[in-house]
């Protein structure tokens, strides 16, 4: 998994892919309207100085979940026992502590609260997709909050810290994700 | 001063210009990659939930096979059971069947038989149905449906097979009997032909005598093949396999064969053989040869030598012709056969027998003219 944050560079299929997906790494291919709409909202939401590190934690989080070497890991968390909130949670979080350490501690943490939410979608797009599982609103609120907060806390920040951070937020006019809010 | 302050502020400002648009090339081009790498992955995805998708199926399958499977023995157990106990009067639960089924000896002391092939795929498809693998229970009716209709067809074909094997084997039996019919006239005609001939070549009455013995046994022999021959066919037309165009050609077999036989009896009842005080009736066995029974239809003789004697054509006793003339009749029989064998023998080549032929003919010949 080296050099998870700097993927090797084509140049000549950039040029296909150029005309392919023009706006950064997002490529939408989630069919599920509901995994569409949170992480169209999310990508929204990525302030400029951040995209950059947001991209590259969601294309290293999707390598090694889709990665033919690695990809065994998302079937096993999503076969584990519990319920598909909680190993999804429990899967993303593992992923994004994974993809920290790979950058020697360099990894955005406010890019990474984002990019667990796009992971999570993918995540809950694959679980769809192979087990006929059946996404809800509720379902991705759950998941989603339950995911930030596992998150969060894999990397030292507290409940109440996150309360706090929310609140702000929210005292501020908004600029948090919604996960948070969820 | 203002003017090199000018110069310089414009010389900065495109430096700024040529940076900001370096850093926005960049930014394009970082795009690009960020955007060819993730399309990238979304194919690694789409691989991956296409993997997942086939290998949850198989164990799917497998999981279904197994489930089907142990639903399938409980069912049997269960059947097994109750069949058990309605045997016995015991109280055999589908458990202690399946605690049977590993001990031979108790095996076959309750008779539990492994299930055939039928009764297995019947019990696999309410075992499918059970567990709500509909379409499953679906293909194994389906399968069961097929081999049933492959058992019906080739328990048909079997059938057809037998009643072909049948056919050919009647077909022979047609052949064979028509080849005894015609060695039996031909016996008979040759008997005929020693007695005419013994009569027309004026032979002692010795002689005479002897070759009428000898045309009566040919008669009875005759007459021994040819009830021989009606209690056969009378067996083998109450064959309900016989196709109905051979039942035809058995049918007119057996008529022939009963009227030959009828006059066998005839003939050998004028002779006096069985006990009868009726004059010496001639008999010709070229009488029967009209009526053949056979398929191959009757010998062509019946159409070429004369019928001077045979039922029918047989002149009353008052009308009888002389000895003198008997015999040149029986000459005229005796040459028409020989010119008959003669051609015979010269389509087929044998030049033995042609050379035989001759010389019997031309002493035929002598002889009808010496009579007349």
């Amino acid at each position: 998994m080296a050099g998870l944050l700097t993927p090797p560079q084509d140049d000549a299929a950039a040029g296909g892919a150029q005309q392919a997906a023009p706006q950064g790494a997002s490529a939408q291919n989630l069919s599920d309207p509901i995994l569409q709409q949170v992480e169209q909202g999310i990508e929204e939401k990525v302030p400029p100085d951040l995209k950059k590190d947001y991209d590259s934690i969601v294309l290293a989080g999707m390598d090694v979940m889709f990665n033919p070497k690695t990809s065994d890991l998302i079937e096993q968390q999503l076969d584990a026992q519990g319920d598909i909130v909680d190993n999804v949670a429990d899967g993303i979080s593992k992923l994004m502590m994974i993809i920290y350490n790979e950058s020697q501690g360099r990894m955005s943490i406010p890019a990474a609260g984002l990019a667990c939410v796009t992971l999570m979608c993918q995540a809950l797009d694959y679980w769809e997709k192979t087990r006929d599982g059946q996404v809800t609103d509720d379902l991705v609120a759950q998941a989603t909050k339950a995911t930030v907060m596992k998150t969060l806390q894999r990397f030292g920040i507290s409940q109440q810290q996150v309360d706090q951070t929310v609140a702000a937020g929210q005292a501020q006019g908004g600029g948090q994700p919604e996960a948070t809010e969820a | 001063m203002a003017g090199l302050g000018l110069l310089l502020g414009g010389i900065a400002g495109a430096g700024r210009g040529l940076a900001q648009s370096a850093a926005e090339d960049q930014r394009v081009l970082d795009e690009q990659r960020l955007a060819q790498q993730r399309a990238q992955l979304e194919e690694e995805k789409t691989a991956r939930i296409d993997e997942a998708r086939a290998a949850r199926q198989r164990q799917a399958g497998v999981q279904q096979g197994q489930d089907i499977q142990a639903e399938t023995q409980r069912l049997q157990n269960q059947s097994d059971a109750a069949a058990i106990n309605a045997k016995y009067g015991s109280n055999a639960t589908a458990e202690d069947v399946q605690a049977l089924r590993g001990n031979e000896a108790a095996r076959q002391a309750y008779g539990l038989l492994s299930p055939t092939r039928q009764s297995d795929l019947e019990a696999r498809a309410t075992a499918a149905e059970n567990l709500g693998y509909l379409d499953a229970a679906k293909e194994t009716r389906s399968q069961l449906q097929t081999e049933v209709s492959n058992k019906r067809q080739e328990a048909s074909d079997t059938n057809t097979n037998r009643r072909l094997d049948l056919q050919e084997q009647r077909q022979k039996q047609i052949d064979d009997y028509n080849q005894r019919r015609e060695d039996r006239l031909d016996r008979l005609a040759a008997a005929q032909l020693s007695f005419q001939q013994a009569r027309a070549g004026k032979e002692d009455a010795r002689s005479e005598q002897m070759a009428e013995r000898e045309q009566r046994a040919a008669t009875a022999n005759a007459l021994r093949g040819a009830e021989s021959d009606i209690k056969q066919l009378s067996k083998d037309i109450a064959d309900p396999l016989l196709a109905p165009e051979q039942k035809q050609v058995i049918q007119r077999q057996l008529d022939s064969a009963r009227t030959e036989a009828r006059r066998y009896r005839s003939a050998l009842s004028g002779a006096g053989l069985e006990g009868s005080e009726a004059p010496s009736k001639p008999f010709n066995p070229d009488d029967f040869r009209t009526g053949g029974g056979g398929s191959s239809g009757g010998s062509s003789r019946a159409t070429t030598v004369p019928n001077p004697l045979g039922q029918g054509a047989a002149p009353a006793p008052a009308e009888r012709a002389s000895p003198g003339q008997q015999a040149v009749r029986a000459l005229d029989i005796a040459i028409n056969n020989t010119v008959r064998d003669l051609t015979a023998a010269n389509n087929r080549g044998d030049q033995a027998e042609v050379a035989r032929l001759n010389d019997l003919l031309q002493q035929q010949q002598a002889a009808k003219s010496r009579t007349l």
